[in-house]
Order: structure tokens, then C-alpha cells, then sequence
């Protein structure tokens, strides 16, 4: 289940509960709620007066918020804590603003002369009446600044700026837990001193705008463990490495060890990308992806342990590689690396994984799960895919460049996620693109979870191929 | 579509107070209105026909009120905003809060896509480039603003840019009341919608 608190995609946000008790107090509760671009955890003892009230009944509840918003870099993310009082007064906080929000857009949407209307101030007067301070202002109509009164601390700032999706989320994980948990006022002086160490593995924030302002590494989520091993996710690493060159030998394994994902970093170029790199040595010849997968089929697939070793994977000599392949890794990690924060263009894979599964010192690094296709397999859904596109989709205007997406399917034959690599691809995602739930091609035999390559070009032209098993 | 998703209301949300309060015939009005305006939203992103409607009615258990097309049409055709001043124009508060479940049931079920929608304005917003720039995000403006000038009684007057605003106002707003505490908020904002506007 861990996959699911990040995704983006298909997975609709799920407040993941999980209540277990430490081994410092028996009566210990802890329990997280996690939408995809917060986490909520709370803990506190169970109140003997729970006997008498018939339900759980906690008391000395901290609480412990992180503004975790995957779409930005690790350094971004804000951690506030605090006690039961801040946490109430933080989610009438947040309450009354989201009420406020929705009532001033039907406010001016149904007037018979549709009068577009800043944000009324009024609503400010109410939201700054607490003594601690915390309230929420609008910044147009896209950007929230939750203000954190008595929250504040060091690392956090006094005020972080929030998307709308951002504080939906947290609107969701506050009223989850409150609707979950019932806690007694204080009735005695908190003694929780011995908890705040649990929390001081989480290392602290250093800015504090976080919002619409933050460079968006890519728009959707790099997937699970247990789902593919791709380089969606080692994109996302190299955009968090400090710029050096290639090859690179173990820049920031704090970085990569706390990563939810662990696939191999062979990052790319996507062949489509117009992404600015300046510094980029070389240019990846855009029809790089074709021959190297190809290629791919030749190979015997390994499995590989310790996905976390991944680094050192640049240093291995990819030698199995035609040449054409080993010049655009370079080339790619250097502009991976050279834009750490770059504005989209997350680095597709094309010759990414192709180097994985062909050369055996690099395939001996890789996760798991999915395997690398062996050689000559396919599945009958890449063809399915391909026709759902050609009846489903055109070229939609604006569309210059070609486009690549990830699917990844689940068992039943319906789409799990879809991850576009490059900007142009998160862009043009469009309504014709399958989602959850919906028919999308047959069951998968064996109920694997398959990953199919989805290339789309300015002419119309579809090209699957099967990724991963 | 088939619906994965649990029905969000439970016969205690409307022992809450706020929920059973009673608007009167006038606040009923400006309630007709939102309502007709979000299903029209999310008609847009969504693609919704009234079949997923009538659906979420059923897996609702509120085929008494709105059992096919024709009564569904009514209790939206009821909104003041709407061409054709025939027929009927009542809602009553109980059709008001099938219409208010029916749109968080399909607010939630579709909250995949309007996260998707609503994570690409933030960011083309951010960029300062236009939102009809996203693929998705332009056909949700195109369809709304088509079908809002063809069913509305003064669509072909109101500006585009009004148009625009609107509906990406709305669609912010769907993703809230896609969430848990939807049903509660979108009643909340009805009732208080319905009160009137203080002078300027």
C-alpha cells in the first residue's frame, strides 16, 4: 500500500491509516494520513477514560505536519508541529477558509452579469481572530498563504504558500483525523518531551515558499517499488543531485536512501524534449530510442538486489551498447544534473532502460520487480494499447514535438498510472487518454502489472512498446 | 462508467444542524443555479453524460427523485440562469440535496482527473501561460463555454474571459468538493450562497 500516498496519477489521494503501538507505552497511538502532497501523523496515549465513553479517547495528542509535496525538491518540503490546541485551531483554520473560498466563487458566479471579482477581503476579519495566529489569506485566486502563527519555527518561516491542490490536500488529511480521532482537552501538563526524538530523524526544511513559485520537477509521480523500475523516478534523483559531471560515484546517498523509490538512475534525454540545457555537450539523436530498443530484445533479462547501490551504475562500463547509446548518458545525466530545478522536462528513458537491461553489470543493480522484456516477448496488450490511440486519440493543436508516456497497466486490463515524460507530454495529456476504471485493453495473463511505452507524434503516428512485465 | 467509489453520505450527515436547515423559496433560487452551474462543470472535465448522473443517482438509492433524463433535466432546468422560461422552475430542498450528493459522488469518483486539471492550471498559471494551453484543460474550456452559451439565457452576452473564470473557478472547486468532507461543504456554500449579497 505504500505505493499509493504519492501518486498523482490514477490512484485517487488515500488516506493511508496505520495505528500501532511502540514499544516505550502500551497505550501509545500514532496515525498518519497521507494525501499526496502532505503528511499528517499524530500520536498520543489512549485515555483510560476510554472505557467510559465507549471509543478511543486519546490524550497528550501531538501532532506532526510535513508539507511533502513530491512535485518539488526535497530541500522545499516544511515540517510544523505542535500540540491538540494547534492542531484544532489549524483545522477550523483551514476549514473556515475552504468555506470561504467556495462560497465566494458562487458569490459571483451566479449574478446575471457575471462580475469577475477579486477575492473579497472580508473574509480575512474572521480568519485572523485566533490567539495563535494561524489563519489563511488567498493570493489571487491560485495561491493560498497559510499563515502559521504559534507554528512557525526556524525552518519554516512564518508563512507558506499553497497550490490549491496542495491545501485541498491538507483540508483532507485535517478533516480526516479529526473526524477519526476524539481527544480530551489537556487536563494535565503534556509530557511528551520523550516523543519529539521520533521526530527529529526527519531532517528540517531550509526555504520556506513552497507553492505555486517552487520549480515543478515533473507533474506526476515516479512509481512505486513494487510497481516498474524506471527512470521516472531517477529522474527525480538526478534533479536533487548537486550538479557534477559524469560519470558520477555516490553524490548524495542520503538523498537516494530516503527516495520511496529505488530504480536505477540511467536517466535520458528524452529524443523529444526542447527543454533548455546550455550545458548540455551533446545532443541526443532523436531517433536514438528506436534502434536501442530493438536492441533490448537480445539481451537475457537479469534481476538484480540492493536497488539502493544505483550511483555506481554510471561508472559500469556499458559495453554491451552500440556506441550510439553511450553517448547520450552522459549527456543526458550532465543536463539532468546541470538543471537540477529545471522547469519540466523530466528526462524520459529511452536509452535508459535500454542500457539496464542490456549491459550485466547494470541490470545486476536493478530492482525486482518489473523484469527487463526478455528477448523477443511481447504482450497482446502493447498492441491494444495502440489501437485504443489510434481510434482514440489525434494530434491535438499545438502539438509541435513528438511525445512519449509511461503506461503502467493492472492486472484487469485497466490503465494504474500514466506518467508523460517531458513537458510537452504532461501538457497534451488530454481527455482521451484512458483513466481508472475505465475499459482499456483485455486482462493481463499471469496478472502481472505491465509497463508500456506510448510514443505519439505531431502526424499522428502511435508506437507501443512493451517496457516492462 | 461503473463506479468504484462508496456512496459519500450517510443518514447522519443530515442530523447535523446545518444540514437540516431549511432555506426559503428565495435563498432556494441562487441554489438552483450553483447547482445546474457545478454539474455543468463537471460535465465539461469529465465528459459526463447524464447517464453517469442518473447512475450515481442509483448507487445513491435516489431513484424516487431522479429516476431518468427527463426528471434529472427538470430539477436543472430549474435554475433562473436557464433559456426557456416554460416548465417547471421549483427545486425543493430535498431535490437540492440529491442534486448536492449526486455532485460530490461524481466530484470524487472523477478526482483523479480534476487533480490532473487543476495541478496543470497551477503550473501553466505559474508559467503566465494561458490554461487553454493544456490539452485538457482547453477542451474543458471549450465545452464549457459551448454549452453554457447554448443552454443559458444570457450565454451569448456573457464575455469569454467572465466564461473562463467561472469555470476555472468551478473546477478548483470541484477538487474540494470531491474530498471526504465534500457533501458537507458544498451544502454549507449553497446555504450561504443563498443569503443575500451584502451591498457594495
Amino acid at each position: 500500500m505504500a505505493h499509493l500516498t504519492r501518486s498523482l496519477s490514477a490512484h485517487p489521494p488515500e488516506l493511508t491509516r496505520s495505528t500501532f503501538e511502540p514499544m516505550s507505552s502500551p497505550t501509545s497511538v500514532i496515525r498518519r494520513y497521507t494525501p499526496p502532497t502532505c503528511t499528517l501523523e499524530i500520536a498520543a496515549k489512549d485515555s483510560p477514560l476510554s472505557r467510559w465513553m465507549g471509543q478511543s479517547v486519546l490524550k497528550h495528542l501531538r501532532f506532526k505536519l510535513s508539507f511533502d509535496d513530491p512535485r518539488v525538491s526535497e530541500d522545499q518540503w516544511i515540517t510544523i508541529r505542535g500540540d491538540r490546541n494547534q492542531l484544532q485551531v489549524l483545522t477550523d483554520a483551514v476549514s473556515h477558509y475552504v468555506q470561504n473560498f467556495l462560497s465566494q466563487s458562487s458569490r459571483f458566479s451566479t449574478q446575471s452579469s457575471i462580475a469577475v471579482a477579486e477575492p473579497v477581503t472580508d473574509f480575512l476579519t474572521q480568519s485572523e481572530q485566533n490567539p495563535a495566529g494561524i489563519h489563511l489569506k488567498p493570493k489571487g485566486l491560485i495561491s493560498h498563504e497559510l499563515h502559521l502563527g504559534s507554528l512557525a519555527n526556524e525552518s519554516s518561516g512564518s508563512v507558506l504558500s499553497l497550490s490549491a491542490v496542495q491545501l485541498a490536500d491538507l483540508a483532507t488529511a485535517l478533516d480526516e483525523c479529526s473526524a477519526d480521532v476524539t481527544t480530551l482537552p489537556n487536563l494535565e501538563k503534556p509530557r511528551w518531551q520523550t516523543m519529539t526524538p521520533a521526530w527529529g530523524t526527519i531532517a528540517a526544511a531550509l526555504i520556506v515558499a513552497v507553492g505555486v513559485t517552487a520549480s515543478i520537477a515533473r507533474v506526476f509521480e515516479p512509481s512505486a517499488p513494487t510497481q516498474t523500475a524506471t527512470s521516472q523516478g531517477a529522474s527525480s534523483n538526478d534533479q536533487r543531485l548537486p550538479v557534477q559531471p559524469l560519470p558520477t560515484t555516490t553524490p548524495a546517498p542520503n538523498t537516494i536512501a530516503t527516495l520511496p523509490t529505488a530504480p536505477p538512475p540511467l536517466t535520458t534525454v528524452s529524443p523529444t524534449t526542447t527543454a533548455p540545457a546550455p550545458n548540455s555537450p551533446t545532443t541526443t539523436p532523436p531517433q536514438l530510442d528506436q534502434a536501442p530498443r530493438l536492441r533490448v530484445s537480445q539481451e537475457p533479462p537479469v534481476n538484480a538486489p540492493a536497488p539502493q547501490i544505483q550511483i555506481p551504475v554510471q561508472d559500469v562500463p556499458v559495453a554491451a551498447i552500440p556506441d550510439q547509446t553511450r553517448t547520450p548518458i552522459p549527456s543526458s545525466k550532465a543536463t539532468a544534473s546541470a538543471n537540477p530545478n529545471a522547469d519540466p522536462a523530466p528526462p524520459a528513458s529511452s536509452s535508459g532502460e535500454t542500457a539496464r537491461s542490456v549491459s550485466p553489470a547494470a541490470a545486476s543493480l536493478q530492482a525486482n520487480q518489473p523484469r527487463p522484456v526478455p528477448a523477443g516477448t511481447s504482450i497482446p496488450q502493447v498492441a491494444e494499447v495502440r489501437a485504443f490511440f489510434l481510434k482514440n486519440w489525434k494530434p491535438p493543436q499545438g502539438m509541435t514535438e513528438e511525445i512519449e508516456y509511461r503506461l503502467t497497466l493492472k492486472p484487469d486490463g485497466t490503465i494504474d498510472r500514466i506518467e508523460p515524460l517531458g513537458e510537452a507530454a504532461g501538457r497534451l495529456l488530454d481527455a482521451s487518454f484512458p483513466v481508472t476504471g475505465q475499459e482499456f485493453v483485455s486482462p493481463i495473463k499471469g496478472s502481472s502489472s505491465p509497463v508500456i511505452r506510448l510514443r505519439l507524434t505531431p502526424k499522428g503516428v502511435v508506437q507501443t512498446f512493451l517496457e516492462a512485465q | 462508467m461503473t463506479s468504484i467509489v462508496q456512496p459519500t453520505a450517510s443518514p447522519s450527515n443530515w442530523e447535523d444542524p446545518h444540514l437540516s436547515a431549511q432555506p426559503n423559496p428565495d435563498q432556494l433560487d441562487n441554489i438552483k443555479a450553483q447547482l445546474d452551474l457545478i454539474l455543468l462543470a463537471l460535465e465539461a472535465i469529465a465528459n459526463l453524460s447524464s447517464e453517469a448522473m442518473l447512475q450515481a443517482a442509483s448507487e445513491l438509492n435516489l431513484e424516487s427523485m431522479i429516476s431518468d433524463r427527463v426528471s434529472l433535466w427538470r430539477l436543472r432546468q430549474s435554475s433562473p440562469l436557464r433559456k426557456g422560461q416554460g416548465g417547471r422552475k421549483k427545486l425543493d430542498v430535498d431535490e437540492a440535496r440529491a442534486l448536492t450528493l449526486i455532485i460530490c459522488h461524481l466530484a470524487k469518483q472523477q478526482n483523479e482527473l480534476i487533480r490532473r486539471a487543476v495541478a496543470l492550471l497551477e503550473q501553466l498559471t505559474e508559467q503566465n501561460r494561458e490554461p487553454h494551453q493544456a490539452a485538457l484543460l482547453g477542451n474543458y474550456l471549450d465545452t464549457f463555454h459551448n454549452t453554457y452559451q447554448e443552454r443559458m439565457e444570457h450565454g451569448e452576452t456573457a464575455s469569454t474571459e467572465d466564461l473562463t473564470h467561472l469555470a476555472l473557478k468551478l473546477l478548483i472547486d470541484l477538487l474540494f468538493y470531491g474530498s471526504p468532507q465534500g457533501v458537507r461543504r458544498l451544502w454549507l456554500t449553497l446555504l450561504d450562497r443563498s443569503l443575500p449579497t451584502p451591498p457594495n
